[in-house]
């Protein structure tokens, strides 16, 4: 390597040759792929497998690039790990790819939230050809939902939040001192989070009637099954929710300063409705006196 | 009550006027006197959501009809807020939707306690339970 007079430039021309990316996907095939020819690129690449492992990763170090799956493996998953970097890592270049070329037309960038959506197949050069410019650029503002406004909707205020928000629940539930008594690792108790988050975030940014039917909510069924297995009373799981509940009430209050009023009610609405809707769906099977075996079988082939 | 009226399980029980909404004089007597209080302050003990637990047992409710209940009145209560918002401060409303949705779920988890409490001692008693089953 030739080496100039200026140390500072070389530190920079080290430094940019090693730009941190964080590859998220459950497929190892793609993990090591991806990683291996980005790392031939001057990246150093940190691979995460799962949501929760690429929520921790981006709360707790310094990345340059995020790379991501949406279906993580849920639909929609790619989207709370982009909301978490957002917050963690606000400089970061965020893309996002998906195999359904009618899925990644459909997500705008508003409700992602990302600097790019690719569909898959990626084509490497041109990908390596992207980061580089988005990197040269810095990345763009936050999308902002009220044109000629600074105001943002609650929407994406959760949306952004939304790693915060999760942590400052576990840190609540961790104090509650008839929670402790059940012990789980982080991950374990907070494993029904992420997708909690992404429905709430599709109900706020659907305009229809509060009590508007949503998709059917199997994860909110497994984790009431989960949370039996996992020795909780029923009164344990509403405790939770009522957590849940203020701290998501709590992070709106600590936002007023950004938020759009104009919507903040039916927005409070939505969300209480929806973490109830979930809470009950959670009971439903936790207390398993009330479904249909073929509901059950159904469920069980959906989470398999 | 008429969010209720369109829920059809929670029609499968049949109750009056009276007996559906019994409980609420005295909860939102409690999520006032919460309201009015120093934000710091304790939680006042009350056990009219134990009562309230009871006598939902005693009607054959289930717990998804309990939280379904609270959802409604969560829902309805946050939309008389947004009704009446041009008076009030939204700055500082959203102290009290923090306090509005803890003291329900507060009550709701102690209506729960109470009632799976019952649940349990009608499985372990010899006797049939007396209370009657949701159809």
């Amino acid at each position: 390597m030739r080496v100039s007079g200026n140390i500072d430039a070389l530190r920079s021309e080290l430094g940019r040759g090693r730009r941190r990316v964080l590859l998220v996907d459950d497929y190892e095939l793609v993990r090591t792929t991806m990683a291996e020819i980005l790392e031939q690129h001057d990246f150093e690449v940190i691979s995460a497998t799962s949501v929760p492992d690429a929520l921790r990763l981006c709360c707790n170090e310094r990345f340059d690039v995020l790379l991501c799956d949406l279906h993580m493996p849920r639909p929609g998953d790619g989207f709370t790990v982009v909301g978490a970097m957002r917050h963690c890592n606000p400089e970061a270049v965020t893309i996002i790819y998906s195999g359904y070329p009618a899925l990644g037309a459909a997500m705008s960038d508003v409700l992602l939230q990302a600097d790019e959506v690719l569909v898959k197949p990626l084509i490497i050069p041109e990908l390596i050809a992207l980061i580089d410019q988005r990197i040269a650029q810095g990345r763009k503002s936050v999308p902002r939902p009220i044109p000629g406004d600074n105001l943002e909707s609650v929407a994406v205020v959760l949306q952004r939040e939304s790693a915060t928000t999760i942590a400052d629940w576990l840190e609540r539930v961790k104090a509650s001192p008839e929670m402790v008594n059940i012990r789980l690792t982080d991950a374990e108790r907070t494993a029904h989070l992420p997708q909690l988050f992404i429905d709430l975030t599709r109900r706020l940014l659907h305009s229809g009637p509060v009590d508007a039917p949503v998709t059917d909510r199997v994860p909110a069924r497994i984790h009431g099954e989960r949370r039996r297995e996992q020795g909780y009373t029923a009164a344990q799981i509403v405790e939770e929710s009522r957590i849940l509940q203020v701290t998501i009430f709590k992070t709106l209050q600590s936002n007023l300063h950004v938020l759009d009023f104009s919507h903040l009610l039916s927005a409070v609405m939505i969300m209480a409705d929806e973490v109830d809707v979930q809470l009950k769906e959670a009971m439903n099977s936790y207390i398993g006196d009330n479904r249909d075996p073929a509901r059950i079988a159904n469920d069980k082939e959906r989470a398999a | 009550m008429k969010r209720v009226e369109e829920v059809p399980s929670l029609l499968e029980i049949s109750l009056s006027h009276q007996e559906r909404t019994g409980h609420l004089p005295q909860l939102i007597g409690d999520l006032i006197a919460r309201l009015r209080q120093p934000e710091k302050a304790e939680r006042p003990d009350t056990t009219s959501a134990n009562d309230h637990g009871r006598v939902r047992f005693n009607q054959g409710y289930s717990v998804p009809m309990l939280v379904d209940e609270s959802r409604l009145l969560q829902v309805s209560i946050f939309d008389t807020l947004r009704r009446h918002q041009e008076g009030i401060d939204l700055r500082t409303m959203m102290s009290g939707v923090v306090i509005i949705a803890d003291e329900c779920d507060a009550q709701l988890k102690d209506t729960v306690e109470t009632f799976m409490d019952l649940e349990q001692a009608a499985h372990h008693d010899s006797a049939e339970p007396t209370r009657p089953k949701v159809a």
